[in-house]
C-alpha cells in the first residue's frame, strides 16, 4: 500500500500500519481570541502609559526653559520656576539617605549575617559554665538570660522580618502621620525640610533593610567561610569580604528606594502642609532645620490645584522634571547592576 | 583575601569587644525597625483615643455624614469612598493585570518579555501626583466625551488611574507565581493534546492561584492606601454614593485636606486625622495578612 | 499489583541477563548488516507492521545540532526502547514523535517521521490533534495539582470525549491503580506516591485512547519495586498500544522491549556534539550480538 520511496534499497519496502490520517492544521477560533485577548490587554496597559506620558509632554514641554529651573516659586504661572522645589528635593533627599542608609544597611548586616547565624557554640559554652558552678549570682543569671536569649532569638528574627515586610506595605500616608506626631509634636522640628527628610526616612527604611539584604544573601556562603577559615572572626569576614561583594546590590535598592522617596507626596503633606514661599531653600544640610517643607512633587500638586489652565503646563512642565530625574536614577540603578553584578 | 594580620595571641579582649559594641550597634539598628512598627501602632492609638473621647465609636462607625466643621464625624462616606474607588481600580486592574501576566508567562517569546516588562514597571515607580494630574488633565476631559455631564472631580477617573498603577503590581506578582508552574506541568498538559488557551487556563492559572489572588489582595490593599491620585481626582467632598460619576472624599483625601491647612495641634479636627489613619492602618493591614495567609495556606508545593 | 519476578532481575548490578520480552523470541535471524547507515532493516518479521519510520530524523536547538541521520522504524503494538548515553538525545528523538518540540523555541526538526503514510512533522498536520493521538509519560511524574479525578478528566475533556465514570475508572483499571485509589478519587493528585502518581500520568494518558505512547524515562524517579509495577504494565498496554520508551536501565530495555534502539554522541568536526542512531534491532539480538562496536562497549557497561 505504501507508495513512499526509502532512501536505500531494502529487500522491499515493508507495509506501513493502518492508521486514521492524521488531521489537518486548522483554526481554532476561541485560541486566536484568547490570544489577541492578552496581547491587546497588555497593549492596553502600555498604550495608558504612552498617553500618560504624552499628555504630561504635550502639555508640559513648552514651559520648559532654563528659567523654569532656575526661577523662584511665583503667583503668576509665567514667571513661576521650579527651582526652590529642586533644591528642597535635593535637601530632602541628603537628609534621607543620611538617615536610612546606615540604619537600614546596619539592620540588614544585623538580620542576614549575625541573628540568623547558628549559635549552638556559644549555647554549650554558657550550659557548661552553668553546669561546672563557676558562675555564681548575678553573673548565672547574665549566663541564663543570654541563653534564653538564645533560645527565643529565632522566633524574634522572624517576627522582626514580618514585621519589616508588614511596614513596607504601610500606605505612605501613615508615616505622615507618624512623622507629624513625632518629629513635628514629640521632638519639637519644625515644618521643614529636616522633619520631611526625616519622614521619609523611616517611610524608605524598610524598603533599604529588604534590598540589602537581599544583596547580601546574593553573596555566597563560601566567600565568607573561606574568610573565616583563615581565622577572622565573622565580623572581620563580613566587613571585609562580604559587605564590599554586596555593596553594588545595596546600592542599586538604595538608588531605587531613592526614586520611591522623591516622588513622595502625601507624607510630606501631612507633615509640612502645603506652603507657598517664595524663599530659596540652601542646599547645605545641615540647615534644613530651618527651611521651609518645599519639594518638586508639592510643588506639582500646589500647581495642579491651581484651576488656572497656564498652572496645569507648569505643573506638567514639573512633572517632566521629576519624571527625568526619576529616569535618571533608574538608569543609575541599572548600569550599577550590569556592571558589578557578579556571577558567581 | 585578608588572613588575620596580628597574632591570634594579641587578638586582645579589646578587639573583641570592640567587636560585641560593632554588633550591639548592628542590633539597635534592627530594632528602630521594631520602634517604627511601635510607634506607628502607639500614634495612631493614642491620638486617636483622643478624638474617640470627643466623638463616641459609634457615631464614628454609623454615622453617614462627615462634616467636621459642623461636629459630624461618620466616617463611611469617607470609607465608602475609599472602597469604590479601590473596586473600580481592581476592575481596571485586574484584566490588564491578569491579561499582561498570562500573555508574558505563556506567550511571549523571551526578547518580548524583557522589553515589555520592564515597561509596564515603569507604571509601578510613576510618583502617585503624576497619576492624579493626568487623571485630571487627561482622563477626565476624555470620560466627559462618554458621559456628557461628569464634573471635574469624580471617582471614576480616580479608580481608574489607581487601577493603572496596581496593574503592573498585579501582573508582576502574578506572572512570578505563574513562572513558578513548574514546566512539567505545561508539558504534561500539552501531551495530552491540549491548546495554549488551555493549558494557561486550566493549567498554569489553577496552579498559580494562590499567588494570583494574593497580588490581587495586596494590590486592593495598595489602591485604598493610595493618596494623591484621589485627592485631586476624585474631590474633597465627602459623599455616601455608589456613584462612580460622582465626586467623593476618601480618608487619604480628608488626611490631605486637613493637613493642608493649619489645624492646629489639639484640635478635634487634627485629631480626627490621627482616627481616621487608625481605620486606615487596620484595613491595609488586615488585608495584608489576608494575603500572606492566602499565599501560606493555598501554595502549592512542587516536588 | 503482582509482581511476579526473578529475584537476580531486581539485582541491579549483576551483568546484563537477557530475560527477552514476550513476542520477540525470534530465532536468531540476522538480518544484513544494519548499524548507522540510514536504511538499516529494524522489523523483524515477528515485529509487525511498522506504525513509525523515521527517515534522516535531524533536530537542532539554535544552532546545536543536537540529533542528526535517525532513521529506522518503530513497530505497531510492541515496545520499543530507546537507549544510549546522557545527552545522545534520546529524548530530543522521542518528543518529535508528537511533535512537543514544537513547544520549545529555537528548536527546529528536519527530516521525515511518517506516522502510517502521512508525515508527521507536515506543517499541515495539526499538533494539538496529534498529541492527543500519541500521548506522552514524562520522567517525573506531572500530575496537575488537582484532583485524581480531575487529572483525568483533564485529557478527555481536552480530547472531547466525554468524562464518565466509567472511563475514568478503565483508565485507572488499565493503569493498575484502580484498587488503591478507587475510595478517593477527590484526593489531591500529590497525596500519592512517586509510583502511584506515574501511573495516574499513565492512565492520564490511556483515558484519552491515544494510539501510542511515548515514555521518557518513566522509571527513573522510581524505586525497584514500583518500577517492576510499571514494566508489568507497560508489558500490558503493548497489547493494544504502541509503546516507545527511552530508559537509561539496560536491564528494564532487556525486560520489557521488543525492538531496541542504541543512540549515542558523535563529535562533529565544530566540536558540537550529536547524537546518532548507531544501531536498531530486536531486543535479543542487540543484547546478544550487537553489531555496531560502541553498543556493544555500552551494553557491556564499558562506556556511559
Ligand atoms: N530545550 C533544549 N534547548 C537546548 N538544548 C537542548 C534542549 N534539550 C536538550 N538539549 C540538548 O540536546 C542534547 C540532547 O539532549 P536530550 O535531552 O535529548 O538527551 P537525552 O539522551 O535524553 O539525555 P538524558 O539521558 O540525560 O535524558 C543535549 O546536548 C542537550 O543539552
Ligand atoms: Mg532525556
Amino acid at each position: 500500500m505504501s507508495t513512499l520511496e526509502t532512501p536505500a534499497p531494502p529487500p522491499q519496502p515493508p507495509a506501513a500500519a493502518t492508521v486514521r490520517p492524521l488531521a489537518k492544521k486548522r483554526a481554532r477560533p476561541s485560541e486566536q481570541l484568547f490570544k489577541w485577548l492578552v496581547v491587546g490587554l497588555t497593549a492596553i496597559t502600555m498604550a495608558m502609559l504612552i498617553w500618560l506620558l504624552t499628555s504630561v509632554l504635550i502639555r508640559g514641554a513648552g514651559s520648559i526653559s532654563w528659567a523654569f529651573l532656575t526661577d523662584k516659586p511665583s503667583s503668576n504661572p509665567a514667571k513661576a520656576g521650579f527651582n526652590s522645589a529642586l533644591r528642597g528635593s535635593i535637601v530632602l533627599m541628603m537628609v534621607t539617605i543620611f538617615f536610612a542608609w546606615p540604619i537600614g544597611v546596619a539592620a540588614a548586616l544585623y538580620l542576614e549575617k549575625f541573628a540568623a547565624q547558628s549559635a549552638t557554640l556559644t549555647e554549650r559554652r554558657l550550659r557548661e559554665r552553668l553546669a561546672t558552678g563557676r558562675v555564681t549570682g548575678l553573673g548565672a543569671t547574665w549566663a541564663r538570660t543570654r541563653l534564653w536569649w538564645l533560645r527565643i532569638r529565632p522566633r524574634v528574627v522572624h517576627l522582626v522580618d514580618v514585621n519589616i515586610s508588614n511596614l513596607a506595605a504601610v500606605p505612605s500616608i501613615i508615616y505622615g502621620l507618624l512623622g507629624l506626631a513625632i518629629f513635628v509634636g514629640v521632638l519639637g522640628i519644625s515644618k521643614s525640610l529636616l522633619a520631611g527628610g526625616l519622614t521619609l526616612a523611616v517611610l524608605i527604611l524598610p524598603i533599604i533593610i529588604i534590598a540589602a539584604r537581599e544583596a547580601l544573601r546574593a553573596v555566597p556562603m563560601s566567600i565568607e567561610q573561606g574568610a573565616m577559615a583563615l581565622g577572622a572572626t565573622r565580623w572581620q569576614a563580613v566587613r571585609r569580604q562580604v559587605f564590599p561583594a554586596a555593596l553594588p546590590g545595596i546600592l542599586t535598592g538604595t538608588i531605587l528606594a531613592m526614586s520611591r522617596a522623591i516622588g513622595e507626596t502625601a507624607p510630606l503633606i501631612v507633615v509640612g502642609g502645603v506652603v507657598y514661599s517664595t524663599a530659596v531653600p540652601s542646599l547645605n544640610p545641615l540647615d534644613a532645620g530651618n527651611e521651609a517643607l518645599l519639594a518638586m512633587p508639592l510643588q506639582i500638586y500646589f500647581w495642579t490645584d491651581q484651576p488656572q489652565a497656564s498652572f496645569q503646563a507648569i505643573a506638567a512642565a514639573g512633572i517632566i522634571v521629576l519624571l527625568a530625574t526619576l529616569l535618571v536614577m533608574n538608569l543609575a540603578a541599572i548600569i550599577l547592576r550590569n556592571r558589578y553584578s557578579k556571577r558567581w | 583575601m585578608t588572613p588575620p594580620d596580628r597574632p591570634r595571641a594579641r587578638r586582645s579582649a579589646r578587639g573583641r569587644f570592640g567587636e560585641k559594641a560593632v554588633l550591639l550597634a548592628l542590633a539597635a539598628a534592627a530594632t528602630i525597625s521594631v520602634l517604627v512598627t511601635v510607634g506607628i501602632v502607639v500614634v495612631l492609638v493614642e491620638e486617636g483615643a483622643l478624638f474617640f473621647t470627643d466623638v463616641p465609636i459609634t457615631e464614628f462607625f454609623t454615622g453617614t455624614q462627615w462634616f467636621p466643621l459642623e461636629g459630624k464625624f461618620g466616617v463611611l462616606p469617607l470609607l465608602n469612598a475609599s472602597i469604590v474607588i479601590a473596586l473600580i481600580a481592581a476592575v481596571v486592574a485586574v484584566p490588564l493585570g491578569l491579561g499582561s501576566a498570562i500573555y508574558l508567562s505563556e506567550y511571549a517569546p523571551e526578547r518580548l518579555r524583557r522589553v515589555v516588562k520592564p515597561i509596564l514597571e515603569i507604571l509601578a515607580g510613576m510618583p502617585t501626583i503624576v497619576l492624579g494630574f493626568f487623571a485630571l488633565d487627561a482622563v477626565t476631559p476624555a470620560l466627559q466625551m462618554v458621559f456628557p455631564g461628569l464634573g471635574l472631580y469624580n471617582a471614576l477617573a480616580a479608580g481608574i488611574v489607581v487601577g493603572l498603577l496596581i496593574t503592573p503590581l498585579i501582573s508582576s506578582l502574578s506572572e512570578d507565581a505563574m513562572r513558578a508552574v513548574p514546566n512539567s506541568m505545561r508539558e504534561g498538559a500539552f501531551g495530552l493534546g491540549a491548546t495554549r488557551r488551555v493549558v494557561s487556563l486550566r493549567v498554569v492559572v489553577p496552579a498559580a492561584l494562590s499567588g494570583i489572588v494574593a497580588s490581587i489582595v495586596l494590590a486592593i490593599s495598595r489602591a485604598i492606601g493610595e493618596t494623591m491620585a484621589v485627592t485631586l481626582a476624585a474631590g474633597t467632598i465627602p459623599n455616601l454614593s455608589w456613584n462612580p460619576l460622582e465626586g467623593m472624599q476618601t480618608i487619604t483625601a480628608y488626611i490631605v485636606q486637613v493637613s493642608k491647612g493649619e489645624a492646629t495641634r489639639g484640635s478635634l479636627q487634627y485629631d480626627s486625622i490621627f482616627a481616621v489613619g487608625l481605620l486606615l492602618f487596620v484595613v491595609t493591614l488586615v488585608i495584608n495578612i489576608i494575603a500572606v495567609r492566602i499565599v501560606r495556606k493555598y501554595r502549592t508545593v512542587y516536588q | 499489583m503482582t509482581t511476579n519476578v526473578d529475584p537476580e532481575k531486581t539485582a541491579k548490578d549483576s551483568p546484563i541477563e537477557i530475560h527477552l520480552a514476550t513476542g520477540a523470541a525470534d530465532g536468531g535471524a540476522s538480518p544484513p548488516a544494519a548499524g548507522a547507515q540510514p536504511g538499516a532493516t529494524s522489523a523483524e518479521p515477528s515485529l509487525g507492521p511498522p506504525i513509525f519510520r523515521l527517515h534522516d530524523l535531524g533536530v537542532w536547538y539554535g544552532n546545536h545540532h543536537a540529533v542528526k541521520g535517525v532513521t529506522m522504524e518503530v513497530p505497531k503494538n510492541a515496545i520499543t526502547a530507546l537507549i544510549g548515553p546522557s545527552g545522545c538525545g534520546k529524548s530530543t528523538a522521542l518528543r518529535c514523535l508528537n511533535r512537543m518540540n514544537d513547544l520549545i523555541p529555537g528548536a527546529r526538526v528536519e527530516g521525515r517521521v511518517l506516522f502510517g503514510d502521512e508525515d508527521l512533522l507536515s506543517s499541515d498536520v495539526d499538533p494539538v490533534d496529534l498529541r492527543g493521538r500519541i500521548g506522552m509519560v514524562f520522567q517525573k511524574p506531572n500530575p496537575f495539582p488537582k484532583s485524581i479525578k480531575d487529572n483525568l478528566e483533564f485529557g478527555m475533556k481536552v480530547n472531547g470525549i466525554k468524562p464518565t465514570a466509567e472511563r475514568v475508572e478503565q483508565a485507572l483499571v488499565d493503569a493498575a491503580l484502580w484498587d488503591e485509589v478507587k475510595d478517593r478519587l477527590k484526593a489531591e493528585a500529590f497525596s500519592l506516591s512517586g509510583g502511584q502518581q506515574q501511573r495516574l500520568c499513565i492512565a492520564r494518558a490511556i483515558a484519552v485512547e491515544p494510539e501510542v505512547i511515548l515514555m521518557d524515562e518513566p522509571c527513573s524517579a522510581l524505586d525497584p519495586i514500583a518500577t517492576l509495577a510499571i514494566e508489568d504494565l507497560m508489558k500490558k498496554l503493548a497489547e493494544r498500544y504502541t509503546l516507545v520508551v527511552v530508559t537509561h536501565n539496560m536491564q528494564q530495555a532487556a525486560r520489557i522491549s521488543d525492538q531496541v534502539a542504541f543512540m549515542t554522541v558523535e563529535g562533529t568536526a565544530e566540536g558540537n556534539r550529536t547524537g546518532v542512531l548507531a544501531e536498531v534491532g530486536t531486543a535479543r539480538q542487540i543484547f546478544s550480538a550487537p553489531k555496531d562496536p560502541r553498543t556493544e562497549a555500552y551494553i557491556t557497561g564499558r562506556v556511559g
